[in-house]
């Protein structure tokens, strides 16, 4: 019942904001100062004849009205066409599900990392605030949080990768080339996510089943196990965007560990003005978002005990 | 009690306070202080070690690493400061128009702001570069264009609590007009404030804009910004590990006396005057 109610309520939602998304990847291309057309040429080394721009833009579809070629892009991308990148002839597509795994696999690593870290380091500031643990945690999550994840990428490179000599430079090969990645992503993400945790906690704790918890006179652990399991629901929704998020943040370190995924190619996509790849990568990210989103608070609607109950009433 | 007074309390955000206003003094009269000219090079002497004469040694075009330091000051703070400044002046507006208008015009720009928030800053940032090609300025756009809906709904948030003082009812029951009651009634009582708020976020600009700089789509070298400075420290990462100490650690020094300044500020407005970033060292 609850499910439907919020499967209804959402639902039509999401088409609107589906339909603005594409419009607005479709528009950035149109906006872009440069003709699509000539810097196609001149990424293929041909020289701009008007001529030859005429006969591109013929054949990219770009003499068309706007609304028209919109409509014939929405089409082609509905059925799987990306388009092709103007650099190397590829299907879009095609180069998309190549960067993809790589990119959920160091988004998800770099999640279970920024999970247990802002886990632990939340935990001293719930239990024993003040003591010198939760001061050392406070500490380690301010420098956190200003580190810039470049300079953390190079320095750890430095000195794990090259002096040390316990993880591979880059490039993926193996798990253990999956380590310095997924650390140097997770770790800027982690103090927002320990200072959630902090305070969902800090609230719970203040809820009378704890009070009641104790009076029944259950043991600290098991009120801290309650607390958790409680709190760990009133931030599901962070929790859950926490995946997409990563991945739409990886593109530096992507780009400092040779990486091989979306942010990567969308990087080097701008460089060579390459607008089909960047398009798709717009598309691809912003739509992710929005099923993401979704997701989430159908599975929030699916655990909470209190909409559970509801609808069996 | 006063911010002036919440802040002197506290030891290290005087100290923060004190190191930014170096830091910018520095910048301020960096070709005063800069021993030697931050573009020239010297290729005889690349890659030379800390010595008197080069204090933090010099980079792969034997350009002295001190000077560019100072001078990526003034590059890097300008930089995230104006597109601060300008980020903020996109999202006031807007949103004090909504706060006080309320009604339709608040539900419509919240939304909007929803929407465009729900995105994260990354990804959008990356669509308006790749559409404008890589730059400073256009960094700089890419930046103002994602982040300006969190101010316009803080500010409507502000102007919205405003809004309904007797002073703005009286002004409206008087009827003047709206630019009226906000020159008069809104921003004088959010502008300090909000300003100074404000560009403590300069540190999260600072990270975003240099780490663009960094890939070589913000400031383009030769320029000394911090972020590209790690750029061609990171290509020269074999041969001369040490050069991305100086850049790095300048950046993470600055965000860090940004974030906790801010911090403090943000306690103080809120009235709870914090212990959240305090109890880190007390």
């Amino acid at each position: 019942m609850k499910l439907r109610t919020t499967l209804l309520h959402r639902l039509p939602g999401i088409v609107p904001l589906l339909f603005l998304t594409s419009v607005l990847s479709f528009g950035l291309v149109q906006l872009s100062p440069s003709d699509p057309a000539e810097v196609a040429l001149r990424l293929n080394d041909i020289t701009p004849t008007p001529e030859v721009i005429a006969e591109t833009r013929a054949r990219l579809g770009l003499d068309q009205p706007l609304p028209i070629r919109y409509f014939r892009w929405l089409d082609a991308v509905l059925h799987g066409d990306l388009g092709t990148s103007y650099v190397n002839g590829k299907s879009v597509a095609a180069e998309l599900r190549q960067a993809l795994p790589p990119t959920v696999m160091l988004a998800a690593t770099a999640t279970v990392i920024m999970l247990a870290g802002g886990l632990l380091t939340a935990l001293p500031g719930v239990f024993r605030p003040g003591s010198r643990t939760d001061r050392l945690a406070r500490l380690f999550l301010f420098f956190a949080s200003a580190m810039p994840s470049f300079w953390l990428g190079l320095l750890l490179l430095q000195f794990l990768a090259v002096t040390l000599d316990l993880f591979p430079i880059g490039g993926m090969n193996g798990p253990a080339s999956l380590a310095l990645p997924a650390l140097t992503l997770a770790l800027p993400h982690m103090p927002a996510y320990a200072r959630l945790l902090r305070a969902a906690m800090l609230r719970t704790a203040r809820e009378n089943f704890v009070l009641h918890d104790r009076a029944r006179g259950l043991s600290p652990r098991t009120v801290m196990k309650h607390i958790f399991r409680n709190s760990l629901q009133s931030c599901l929704t962070a929790l859950g965007m926490s995946l997409p998020r990563l991945m739409a943040g990886a593109f530096v370190v992507e780009n400092i560990f040779a990486w091989p995924g979306l942010g990567r190619l969308c990087v080097t996509a701008i460089f060579n003005r390459d607008f089909p790849v960047i398009q798709a990568y717009v598309l691809l990210m912003a739509g992710m978002f929005i099923v993401c989103n979704l997701c989430v608070d159908i599975c929030a609607a699916l655990l909470d005990p209190r909409q559970r109950e509801e609808a069996a009433q | 009690m006063s911010l002036r007074q919440a802040l002197l309390r506290d030891g290290l955000a005087v100290c923060s306070l004190l190191f930014l206003l170096l830091v910018l003094l520095a910048a301020l009269l960096a070709p005063w202080l800069a021993p030697q000219d931050p573009l020239a090079p010297d290729v005889q002497n690349k890659f030379a070690v800390w010595s008197a004469e080069h204090w933090l040694g010099t980079d792969h075009l034997g350009r002295d690493v001190f000077s560019r330091l100072l001078y990526g000051a003034r590059c890097t703070l300008g930089f995230a400061l104006l597109t601060t400044v300008f980020t903020l002046l996109a999202g006031i507006l807007p949103g004090l128009l909504a706060g006080v208008l309320c009604g339709r015009t608040e539900t419509l720009l919240l939304r909007l702001c929803d929407i465009l928030l729900s995105f994260p800053a990354e990804v959008l940032i990356l669509a308006v570069t790749g559409m404008l090609g890589a730059g400073p300025e256009k960094a700089a756009l890419a930046c103002l264009l994602a982040k300006w809906p969190w101010y316009a709904r803080m500010m409507c948030g502000i102007a919205r609590q405003y809004a309904d003082t007797n002073a703005v009812r009286f002004a409206r029951v008087m009827g003047h007009g709206l630019p009226h009651i906000l020159r008069r009634h809104i921003l004088p009582r959010v502008a300090g404030e909000t300003i100074v708020l404000a560009t403590l976020h300069t540190g999260s600009f600072i990270l975003t804009l240099s780490a663009l700089s960094f890939l070589g789509l913000g400031v383009q070298p030769p320029a000394p910004e911090w972020g590209a400075m790690l750029g061609e420290a990171r290509n020269a990462l074999l041969r001369a590990p040490w050069l991305m100490l100086p850049p790095g650690a300048a950046i993470l020094l600055v965000v860090a006396a940004c974030n906790y300044l801010g911090d403090c500020l943000h306690d103080a407005l809120e009235g709870r005057c914090g212990d959240e970033g305090k109890a880190v060292f007390s």
